[in-house]
């Protein structure tokens, strides 16, 4: 059972309220498949992902970007519940997607970054801890109906 | 994943910008590293403070940065420059070479902080491979 502080609670849930999802979720998308160029793979179907122009300003990519926010947003909304709310969805990246879990923290890792770059000073050491672990979580219930 | 020629100009293009700032990234990023990754705190049980505000958790996080400016204009030989760091870590320090990712990511995110228009993604990507590539160099005495 997961534990969470007042802190990383009123954290985690400020962060989400602040960032504007169609924006994070783009950069953060973009982000991972220009650096981490590999996890392209698993989106043959989205078009042009040629180079990082490309990535930058493919429209399939973009609206991922935003589902991919929204998602989190379920896990944002019951933080206790987050396995359960992941359920569906691991068993889609393992059976239907065959997504490499490992790949889901190279998503958190440019998403982290690219909330870092929004919020600033306000994304604080303390609030950044919040963030990763919130990230752990979402990654391990992910990883939960893969074997 | 080796360094271009590209990749080469791009980190020592984008180091140029970051030297002035490369004190405090160091400091940030060592303090949001034991802050973020509690795991790591092990190798520095002999502080006093691990808080990312201490004195020493920055001054540290300035040595590293200013260690691996000096990696940047090194950059064509990382494995031989880094000869005697890699002794140090692998034989007195024993860190587990998982914890140089670690470390790197909160460095990376430390530098799109503080310039964020600079860190576009490929420069993040040319970075984040030097990085490795910097990490590999310093596990090389490893075993």
């Amino acid at each position: 059972m997961v534990v969470w502080t007042d802190f990383e609670r009123t954290a985690i849930q400020d962060i989400f309220s602040k960032i504007d999802y169609a924006v994070v979720g783009q950069a953060a998308f973009s982000r991972c498949l220009i650096v981490y160029p590999w996890t392209k793979r698993y989106f043959g179907g989205f078009g042009n992902l040629y180079n990082a122009a490309a990535i930058t300003s493919n429209p399939r990519v973009a609206s991922h970007g935003k589902v991919i926010m929204e998602a989190l947003e379920k896990a944002v909304k019951d933080m206790d519940n987050i396995k359960a709310t992941y359920a569906e969805l691991s068993a889609l990246h393992s059976e239907k997607l065959q997504v490499d879990p490992d790949n889901f923290m190279l998503l958190g890792h440019c998403l982290t970054i690219v909330v870092a770059s929004q919020l600033g000073k306000a994304f604080t050491p303390e609030v950044h801890a919040a963030f990763q672990k919130f990230l752990a979580v979402v990654v391990s219930s992910l990883r939960k109906q893969y074997y | 994943m080796s360094l271009s020629g590209k990749d080469k100009t791009v980190v020592k293009n984008f180091w140029a910008k970051v030297a002035p700032k490369s004190a405090e990234i160091g400091g940030e990023a060592l303090g949001r590293m034991l802050t973020a990754y509690p795991q790591t705190k092990t190798y520095f049980a002999h502080w006093s403070d691990l808080s990312p505000s201490s004195a020493q958790v920055k001054k540290h996080g300035a040595t590293i940065m200013a260690a691996i400016g000096d990696a940047v204009s090194k950059i064509d030989d990382l494995t031989g420059s880094l000869s005697a760091l890699s002794e140090l870590h692998a034989f007195k320090l024993r860190v587990d070479p998982a914890n140089f990712r670690i470390l790197a990511h909160n460095l990376i995110l430390c530098m799109g902080m503080f310039f964020p228009a600079d860190f576009t993604p490929e420069v993040h990507l040319s970075v984040d491979k030097f990085l490795q590539n910097l990490a590999l160099a310093l596990s090389e005495k490893y075993r």
